[in-house]
């Protein structure tokens, strides 16, 4: 049979992954352990149906939790016109008109959501182009009104009096008005209730508390909160007007779940921009980590957002020159003002060097401050999530569609320029969640059952135990044995038991629009007998299994690649649809800490510009790459020796 | 010393907003600095390509000014740039030491193009020097405003925005249109669009000439500082009595004009009054007396004027603002108004023309 006719049989075969068996010893599940022993007497006789009683997620749940509208600053003065509203009605799957006039839908809806405009000055300005009344009583807003109305330069005029007014901190005290952020603050939690729909689109309140400091460093935080409006309501968002300490957003985060019993966590962005402070070895002042600093960011920075439209932060090749597949969507030129880059802080910025110096700071003081889950999100500034290569809308109104985007300028501070084709059509969230319901998918995050993809759905699942074995890869019901011999992604493995090293479950399925499976490695980090956190890469299944064979130091041969340029199409003839393996750690030493996680490699596909080329019918530069091998990260698995 | 007025003006334009750039996410901000400045200004130009031995790391290549220190270049060869230079084997990137064992700035990879420029700014730079320097740098950046590549195009329109305004009068009437309209029609180079106004200003179109008037109104209307004075010195251009008039009428007529606005309507009826073929310098400085009437401040720049163009109408009118304000006027403008007083004095007990 060809391969191109195996996929239906496979879909079959992955819902069958799914499933979950009745006649295991134990099963772990959101609610704790079920010991079959014990609830037998309850039954007369296991189910036939091996789907009864099952109670674990059973599939990954689609979303993001960075997407900004008009109700951010920087989005309306780019042009952004599409509002939270709009936002959502997007992300449910019905089509919108973007800010530059172009129809626009996904290719498949998501199943939740999170907006999460700036706090600073949120929704002032889409309430000075509305003309609230309140507003309007200040000459200044009344003019900017005004102006946004008459569009074009006036327009710009407003943005730019606006920029400078901030910078010079003259902003109008209207806007500034704690009444009027509590209204507006209302108001967005409010169409997040309203857009709210269990079981088919939930929606997550969040915010993003945007820290620029020392001039463009991004220390950015989106807030995610678990709770409703009712609850959301009775705090105000931290603004970078009361602080850039993110130590302080942590402090907020404890006031806000003291007074209302709430909850919520902070996903870091992406620290590419962060010129070495994302992940600083040092508290915000300068002065030495503590355990309870560690302890208090691991807390409440539960998730690290891995990938986005602005590049993609898992590992920098220069960090891991052995990784083939570190050199991927890279922004490594400098910070959010493109001040560049010196090579020593690109440490202290990508996901993987994070987590090994977790590693080296928990045997130090006890306590991992950067023990992370991975999600993916866009970051888009137009209200419109669209994270498919194929319908990708951009960073701001300046880059959606058009036929000179890729060429132009994203970004440009006096000379230094990342240009429009270096965006990343970038990324989703694919959430193991209980249900589709809000409280569910936070709790999900909150207890790291996720992983970031660059834009497709493919389905990943991840396990880590002890016990797994060959056919557990076999069963066609791998979750029900990862849940039952294991830990999902996010967990923990601690005190091997004796002459047993961790063994992984992991499988993945293609996105049935996107391309076969290159392959999956597992990346692993440990700490060496010094002390240093090392890091290895094992390929752990591959696709074309009959042709590609790993060599002595276990490499394999590239997949090859089926991309047609000047048609903006490739193939599914190379790869496999579904790859699945159990993996031993060979190198385990049960004495020193480690962390694993999973990396799933699709075949080379289009890349985003490829498909303007052919709809605009233009020639793109030769500095622009035109195929591109999406991925997914799950989020690790760590092991802990006795004793720590 | 009225060119040195006149470029602090036309800079002035374009730099208004240079100090918030920095934060300016959906534009580019306007340098302060040219490339051309660095070079010229730089201890030591050479070339760079990543160190074999060290692929995120530059290697020094040909020295192209100065010498080479032995310096750490302490710079990160960033992925697109090593992406673009694998590309093309023989590209470099260009590196920059402003001072000897200083830190090394990175200008980007050099395509052809540019490093030609970059080899003829090095080789003609020297020479711009005494009276006609800035003519000369002028006349060299001229040749490559309307270049195929954008870094080009741009390094040439910074340049030709330091020019003094009978210069950029003449400019009007030969840089090509496309090399303006960006400028003027796309929204990251808002910044930018100070001088493309002033150039347009030249042209003889009547659609331009009634979009210059439009701009200037909704300026006007909405009460913008940003490119104030470009508009109205375009507005001027196009039609300087109707323009004095709604200057006279909208601007010293309207109690609620702010400091800004009547600065940037200085800068305007300066440049103009400044022009040695301008017919209407009688009604600037009537403009300007109304002016310091709203804003006694801009004495020392009102003084400076008058004292170039050899007036003494406004010498009561400034000795009085000098006698009010001049705890609050710094040394500089103290001195620039006790000048102009002088002269005038002078002038009139001699019967000679200003110093």
């Amino acid at each position: 049979m060809s391969k191109n006719f195996r996929l239906p049989q496979l879909l079959l075969s992955f819902l069958l992954i799914s499933s979950a068996a009745t006649a295991q010893d134990s099963v772990t599940t959101d609610a704790g352990t079920i010991n079959a022993e014990k609830t037998k007497k309850y039954f007369r006789q296991h189910a036939y149906s091996p789907y009864a009683g099952r109670n674990f997620p059973d599939r990954p749940l689609w979303g993001e939790m960075h997407l900004h509208t008009s109700w951010s600053p920087d989005a309306v003065g780019g042009g952004t016109r599409l509002g939270p509203e709009a936002a959502y009605r997007f992300g449910r799957g019905e089509e919108v008109v973007s800010s530059s006039g172009q129809t626009v839908r996904l290719g498949r809806p998501l199943d939740w959501l999170a907006v999460a405009d700036h706090s600073d000055v949120m929704g002032v300005m889409a309430d000075v182009i509305a003309g609230n009344a309140d507003l309007m009583q200040d000459p200044v807003l009344r003019r900017w009104n005004g102006m946004f109305n008459a569009g074009q330069d006036q327009a710009m005029a407003a943005v730019m009096e606006g920029i400078a007014a901030q910078s010079k901190g003259q902003v109008p005290k209207a806007l500034t008005d704690p009444k009027l952020f509590k209204d507006i603050w209302q108001r967005y939690i409010a169409i997040a209730d309203e857009f709210n729909d269990p079981g088919r689109f939930s929606t997550l309140i969040a915010y993003e508390w945007t820290s620029n400091y020392g001039g463009g460093n991004n220390l950015h935080r989106n807030v995610i909160y678990r709770d409703g409006a009712d609850m959301a309501k009775q705090m105000l968002p931290l603004t970078t007007f009361q602080t850039e300490n993110p130590e302080e957003l942590w402090k907020w985060m404890e006031r806000y779940e003291e007074k209302t019993g709430g909850n919520v966590l902070a996903i870091p962005h992406n620290g590419n921009l962060s010129n070495g402070t994302m992940f600083a070895v040092e508290t915000f002042d300068g002065k030495p980590l503590t355990k309870e600093w560690a302890e208090t960011r691991s807390k409440w920075e539960r998730l690290y957002e891995v990938t986005q439209g602005k590049g993609t932060s898992e590992q920098h090749p220069a960090l891991s020159p052995n990784d083939e597949f570190a050199k991927f969507e890279i922004w490594d030129k400098g910070n959010l003002n493109v001040v560049p880059k010196k090579p020593g802080m690109l440490d202290f910025e990508y996901a993987r060097e994070a987590l090994k110096h977790g590693l080296e700071i928990q045997r130090k003081l006890g306590a991992n401050p950067f023990k992370f889950g991975l999600v993916g999100a866009t970051d888009a500034h137009t209200g419109l999530s669209a994270a498919e290569e194929n319908n990708f809308f951009g960073k701001f109104p300046s880059s959606e569609p058009s036929a000179e985007r890729w060429e132009e300028d994203a970004f440009n501070f006096e000379g230094r320029v990342i240009k429009g084709w270096e965006l990343g059509a970038s990324g989703y969230t694919g959430v193991w969640a209980s249900e589709n319901s809000r409280e569910a998918i936070w709790d999900a995050l909150h207890r790291k059952e996720t992983y970031a993809t660059t834009g497709p759905r493919m389905t990943v699942r991840f396990f880590g135990g002890f016990d797994f074995t060959q056919e557990d890869a076999q069963s066609r019901q791998p979750a029900a044995s990862g849940y039952t011999k294991g830990v999902p992604m996010g967990g923990d493995l601690y005190n091997a038991p004796s002459g047993k090293a961790p063994t992984f479950l992991v499988a993945a399925l293609k996105d049935s629009l996107s391309g076969n499976l290159d392959r999956i490695q597992i990346i692993k980090g440990w700490l060496d007998k010094q002390g240093t956190a090392q890091e290895r890469i094992y390929n752990v299944a591959w696709g074309d299994a009959d042709q590609r064979k790993l060599d002595a130091k276990g490499n394999l041969p590239p997949v090859g690649n089926t991309v047609n340029v000047s048609k903006a199409t490739w193939t599914n003839t190379i790869g496999d649809p579904e790859l699945i393996a159990v993996w031993s750690d060979p190198d385990f030493d049960p004495k020193t800490s480690a962390f694993y996680y999973a990396r799933v490699l699709e075949i080379p596909t289009p890349r985003w510009n490829v498909y303007d080329a052919v709809h605009y019918g233009i020639t793109i530069g030769p500095e622009v790459p035109v195929s591109i091998q999406e991925r997914a990260y799950t989020s690790p698995i760590w092991y802990t020796p006795e004793g720590n | 010393m009225w060119r040195i007025v006149i470029i602090g003006i036309v800079l002035k334009l374009g730099v208004e907003l240079a100090a918030e750039s920095a934060a300016c996410p959906i534009c580019i901000g306007f340098p302060s600095r040219t490339d051309a400045d660095v070079l010229l200004e730089g201890h030591c130009v050479m070339l760079g390509r990543p160190d074999p031995a060290d692929p995120f790391k530059y290697a020094p290549g040909a020295v192209l000014k100065g010498a080479y220190d032995g310096s750490n270049i302490d710079l990160l060869v960033d992925s697109t740039t090593s992406r673009i230079l694998q590309i093309h084997p023989q590209t470099h990137v260009l590196l920059v030491q402003s001072i000897p064992k200083g830190p090394w700035q990175s200008l980007g990879w050099l395509n052809g193009a540019l490093e030609a420029v970059v080899q003829r700014v090095l080789a003609a730079g020297p020479s711009w020097n005494g009276p006609d320097a800035m003519k000369q740098r002028i006349e060299f950046f001229l040749t490559l405003v309307g270049h195929q590549d954008s870094r080009i195009r741009e390094l040439a329109y910074l340049e030709l925005g330091r020019a003094p305004y009978p210069m950029v009068r003449q400019l009007g009437r030969v840089v090509p249109r496309e090399a303006i309209e960006p400028m003027l029609q796309e929204r990251r180079y808002y910044e930018w669009r100070g001088l493309a106004i002033l150039l347009l200003a030249q042209s003889d179109s009547e659609v331009d000439r009634q979009y210059i008037r439009e701009s200037f109104q909704a300026t006007e209307r909405f009460a913008v500082v940003t490119h104030l004075a470009a508009w109205a010195a375009a507005a001027m251009e196009v039609n300087a009595d109707s323009t004095l008039d709604q200057i006279e009428e909208k601007y010293f007529g309207q109690e609620d004009r702010t400091p800004e606005e009547l600065n940037a309507i200085f800068s305007a009826l300066s440049m103009h009054g400044s022009r040695e073929d301008f017919v209407l310098r009688d009604r600037i400085v009537v403009c300007y007396e109304r002016l310091l009437e709203r804003l006694p401040e801009l004495a020392p720049q009102v003084a400076a004027d008058m004292h170039a163009w050899k007036r003494n109408e406004l010498s009561d009118v400034l000795a009085q603002v000098l006698d009010q304000r001049q705890a609050a006027m710094d040394r500089a403008g103290i001195i620039q108004v006790q000048r102009y007083l002088r002269s005038v004095k002078l002038a009139v007990s001699t019967g000679r023309p200003h110093d």
